[in-house]
């Protein structure tokens, strides 16, 4: 079975282990204790196929940032959290976002745009067009999700497993179903 | 002749703007004609032209005939004073006959008149002139002034028709001559000789004033001659005036020019003054000599050298043409040079400071060993700090001085923080083994190890799936404790000691060698790239010079995480304390203290996993009784150290999460092992180890642990249940199958009262069935129950009575059915068991006690 190791990064109090939770236990956790460092494996079937998610969930917190680059450095795709009830930590992903493609040295990783806590409407801060301007800006997918209503949050991971398998496809490489023919010169 | 005159001059003349001086009734000479009239005319505006015509008068009205200039005129005949007839030669000769000799003669005195300013005056035929002079028409002429061209220049005012006064006069001269009517002739007689009176004074008067007008003449040549003079001077004037004014301009232009000149000049004054004034330094190489070691002279140094960097900073407000001027170019280079000299001059007067303060330091680190922390190297930051301004301004003008400054700087320091971390490690370490109780310093170190030995070998066998191979005495419980306490206070302590250090060079280095970004200097010449990069470089900084902390604080606890795996604990705890505490949010340490912190939750997760994967693995002991597993107890002891290390601490969410997976785990493994549990029934080992469970989670009392704890008590009581049904079995079995028998019997429809009817169901087979258990045999079955009962319950959690209990209540019930089927299927039979309630209370009370 094929492993997909996933980071979850973003400012602290964003909801990044509550969605982490919701994805792999099917629990809201209410209660915020900010996060050191956790990690969690979950099998799943995406597209037909079994595949094993190791997600690490990350620390919010600046005294944490020196871990980053490690995480990154492991990470094969990347779930970046902010909270639409906060505009700084939407302001902080840019940031992260840099460092993940200097520490990758691509343009192209796999990523996911999450905006969390779209449950809040009333407390909404970030418009939902700033956020798919920025998933634009970033060339990758944008969600509003909410781990307590439980709205979106697996498609995060399996985005983020067909973009990992896009982007560097199993083992077996698979033909391209409209080979592509000869032609004459 | 004068109304007629009137409708010529209104009807005619109006329209072609002249006026009719005089016109006289004409015919032909030649032809017997209609008559016509010949005008005489002047035009109304100047200069005035004189105009004969000839107008016909027609049904409609007057119509111009002909037209000629007075000019064209050349001849006039008056022929003879009664003929009527009279010539006029125009550009052919004219006869004409006039109505009458009064209208002749006024035409031709008009014409005279006019005609004699001419230049050239026609020639006049047959007329006297003077024979004229009293006729009314020539009144009518105004004195005109005919110029050489002859056109006339002047005319007054004319009148036509009489005037009131001519009115009068004539009316005088009439009503003088009353009696001219009655004589005409004498009064044409007297009127011929005032005529020839009055012309003879005229002729007098015009002799006389002959002499008046010669005089005049001359005058007038006079102020002809005047004029000419006053013109060629007026002319002068002129000439002279037309040079004046060239000359004016000459000097109006030059003094523009001047006013140019002088404004520019303010300007180049303006510009080079401040040129000059930008340029100017006046500290000139006294910044050269200033004294570096005294306060006053490093602030006067610092002010001068900002001057000097506002003089060099000067290129965006000198015009760039001026920056070429030579002197320019000299002073730049002359401020550039002392500029460099001074960078210098400082620089190495830092660096020697730095080493000379490294010196120093190293030396003194044996104070800060004894307070047990990193101590700030306060005497240098202070020495140091006053160069501040120095430094900001070092970094904006001489990066390279600068970043050879930091480093110097960083390493000197370096080396004295090294030494001095790694001597408080040191110190630790020393703590950890005992040095703080003196009665055990000498010979502490070996008794330390081996009471921690066991100790940690105990909780690693937790992890080491040894389960049952180490001794569990409960009273080392309080030596651990206290150990453990002590390595968490050193570790604390190790914890606090280095923050006030890291952190009080941490603000230094950002004031003194100014990397945050936020200089008041730098704001126009140096564009702070982002907050960020001027944070990673301070974190680069303080990463050369403390870069041993976090290695040093790692190795400590891999040392001892080694000897004692679940010191990761408490590490973890107190790392998270600190790391996560508000005002190490942006902290070097806090960073530190972070990543540190995150290795430490690592260890804690492989520890506790490996908790998991023993209880996962755990077999059943190689013993008769199984009795409480060990995990269960390992558990126990667990849970009461993680809950003094974590207590309401904020990493305690991060132990629940741990112990619930556990207790996942130990229901799991007490499944397991249950099922498999050899001689002792699986009831049992179940029943005993979640009644422990359950005991143990009501003691921690856990919030988070309330829907295992409950989980527990059901599992618990259903093992009970399961157990007592199972082995209290049927000590009165065939009264049991008996009554078994009635019940189907019962289910197949038969009615319960006719049961005693049945062969098998007899009354005597129930009294056959009855007699054999009596009081006695009931009490030895008891009794072997209670044996086997016995051995099958460990010692460990003394379920006995609480069993031999559950079994009497069993029992009770079982003989309750049995005596309420009597009643119902043997009414009125009398038959009862041989044995009472009271009697069965009284067996299991003395079987209790009897053991």
């Amino acid at each position: 079975m094929r492993e997909y190791k996933i980071v979850v990064l973003g400012s602290g109090g964003v909801g990044k282990s509550a969605l982490t939770v919701q994805f792999v236990q099917g629990i809201f956790v209410e209660k915020y204790d900010p996060t050191i460092e956790d990690s969690y494996r979950k099998q799943v079937e995406v597209d037909g196929q079994q595949c094993m998610l190791e997600i690490l969930d990350t620390a919010g917190t600046e005294q944490f940032t020196a871990m980053r680059d490690l995480y990154m450095k492991n990470g094969q795709g990347f779930v970046l959290v902010y909270s639409i009830t906060a505009q700084s930590t939407f302001n902080d992903l840019q940031d992260l976002r840099e460092q993940i493609l200097r520490v990758k040295d691509t343009d192209n990783v796999p990523m996911v745009l999450v905006g969390n806590k779209c449950d809040l409407e009333d407390e909404r801060v970030v418009g939902k067009d700033q956020g798919s301007t920025l998933a634009h800006q970033f060339g990758c997918t944008f969600l509003e999700t909410s781990a307590k209503a439980k709205i979106n949050v697996n498609d995060i991971f399996y985005d983020l497993v067909q973009q990992i398998n896009k982007i560097s496809p199993a083992t077996k490489q698979k033909k391209p179903k409209s080979g592509s023919k000869c032609t004459l010169l | 002749m004068s109304g007629a005159k009137f409708e010529l001059q209104k009807e005619v003349f109006e329209g072609s703007k002249e006026r009719l001086h005089g016109v006289v009734g004409v015919t032909k000479t030649s032809r017997k004609k209609k008559p016509s009239f010949l005008c005489l005319t002047g035009s109304i505006e100047r200069p005035i032209r004189f105009t004969i015509y000839l107008v016909k008068q027609t049904e409609k009205g007057f119509k111009r005939k002909q037209e000629w200039t007075l000019s064209s005129l050349k001849e006039a005949n008056y022929k003879a004073k009664d003929s009527l007839d009279f010539d006029l030669l125009l550009e052919k000769s004219y006869h004409w006959t006039a109505t009458s000799t009064e209208d002749k003669d006024v035409l031709f005195s008009l014409i005279y008149q006019i005609t004699a300013r001419m230049h050239r005056p026609p020639k006049f035929i047959n007329y006297q002139p003077d024979e004229e002079g009293d006729s009314e028409g020539a009144s009518n002429i105004p004195i005109v002034a005919v110029p050489k061209d002859g056109q006339m220049v002047d005319s007054d005012e004319e009148e036509f028709g009489l005037t009131e006064r001519e009115e009068f006069d004539l009316e005088k001269v009439l009503g003088r001559a009353e009696n001219a009517v009655v004589n005409a002739e004498a009064f044409m007689e007297q009127l011929a000789k005032e005529l020839s009176i009055l012309d003879g004074e005229n002729i007098h008067s015009i002799m006389d004033s002959e002499t008046q007008v010669n005089v005049l003449m001359e005058r007038i040549d006079e102020s002809i001659v005047q004029l000419e003079k006053i013109e060629s001077e007026l002319t002068d004037y002129e000439d002279s005036v037309v040079v004046v004014q060239a000359a004016v301009e000459k000097i109006e232009e030059e003094n523009s020019q001047m006013g140019t000149a002088s404004k520019n000049q303010q300007l180049l004054l303006k510009e080079l003054s401040t040129l000059i004034e930008a340029l100017d330094f006046s500290a000139g190489s006294n910044i050269l000599n200033s004294d570096l070691s005294s306060k006053e002279g490093i602030e006067k140094a610092a002010r001068d050298a900002n001057l000097l960097k506002k003089a060099l900073d000067m290129d965006e407000e000198i015009h760039p043409a001026l920056q070429k001027m030579h002197s320019v170019v000299h002073q730049r280079s002359r401020l550039e040079k002392i500029r460099d000299k001074f960078a210098k001059g400082l620089t190495s007067h830092l660096a020697k400071l730095f080493i000379h303060h490294g010196n120093i330091s190293s030396v003194d680190n044996v104070s800060s060993i004894n307070h047990f922390r990193l101590s700030p190297l306060n005497l240098m930051h202070n020495e140091l700090i006053v160069y501040s301004d120095l430094m900001i301004w070092l970094k904006s003008v001489e990066m390279d001085c600068y970043s050879s400054l930091l480093q110097k700087y960083t390493m000197s320091t370096q080396k004295v923080y090294e030494r001095n971390v790694k001597a408080l490690f040191e110190e630790a370490r020393v703590r950890i083994s005992g040095n703080n109780t003196p009665s055990s310093r000498i010979s502490g170190s070996s008794t330390d190890l081996r009471i921690r030995g066991k100790f940690f070998g105990k909780t690693r066998s937790l992890a080491n799936r040894e389960g049952d191979t180490e001794s569990q005495g409960s009273g080392e419980g309080s030596v651990d404790s206290s150990e453990r306490q002590h390595f968490y206070d050193v570790l604390e302590q190790l914890l606090e000691g280095l923050e006030p250090g890291v952190n009080s060079e941490e603000k230094f280095i950002t004031s003194f060698f100014n990397v945050d970004g936020s200089s008041s200097l730098n704001t126009s010449s140096v564009i702070s790239p982002s907050k960020s990069s001027g944070s990673a470089e301070l974190r680069r900084i303080m990463g050369n010079l403390f870069g041993s902390i976090e290695s040093e604080l790692v190795a400590f606890l891999v040392h001892y995480e080694k000897m004692e795996s679940s010191f990761c604990m408490g590490a973890m705890v107190r790392l998270g304390n600190h790391a996560l505490k508000s005002e190490n949010t942006s902290t070097y340490i806090g960073m530190i203290y972070g990543s540190v912190l995150v290795q430490e939750k690592r260890s804690f997760d492989r520890l506790m996993n490996s908790y998991v994967q023993a209880i996962n693995d755990s077999r059943l002991p190689r013993k008769t009784k199984p009795g409480i597993l060990p995990f269960i107890t390992e558990f126990e002891d667990f849970a009461v150290m993680a809950e003094s290390i974590f207590g309401n601490s904020a990493r305690r969410s991060d132990l629940e999460k741990w112990y619930v997976k556990m207790l996942c785990a130990m229901f799991d493994a007490i499944m397991r092992l249950a099922s498999d549990g050899g001689k002792t029934p699986g009831e049992v080992i179940r029943m005993e180890n979640y009644h422990r469970l359950h005991a143990n989670l009501s003691q921690l009392k856990v919030a988070a642990l309330d829907v295992q704890k409950k989980d527990a008590k059901t599992k618990y009581n259903e093992a009970l249940n399961g157990y007592v049904t199972k082995y209290f079995g049927r000590p009165l079995n065939k009264l049991n199958e008996f009554f078994e028998g009635v019940q189907a019997k019962v289910s197949q429809g038969v009615k319960e009262s006719e049961i005693g009817y049945q062969m098998a169901f007899s009354r005597a087979e129930l009294k056959r069935v009855i007699k054999e258990y009596p009081a006695k045999e009931v009490k030895k079955g008891l009794e072997s129950l209670y044996k086997k009962v016995e051995k099958h319950l460990s010692e460990d959690e003394s379920l006995l009575q609480v069993v031999w209990r559950a079994m009497q209540e069993e029992f009770i019930v079982q003989y309750k059915s049995i005596e309420s089927l009597i009643s119902r299927c043997y009414p009125g039979a009398k038959i009862t068991l041989e044995f009472t309630i009271e009697d069965i209370l009284l067996f299991f009370s003395e079987i209790a006690q009897s053991h």
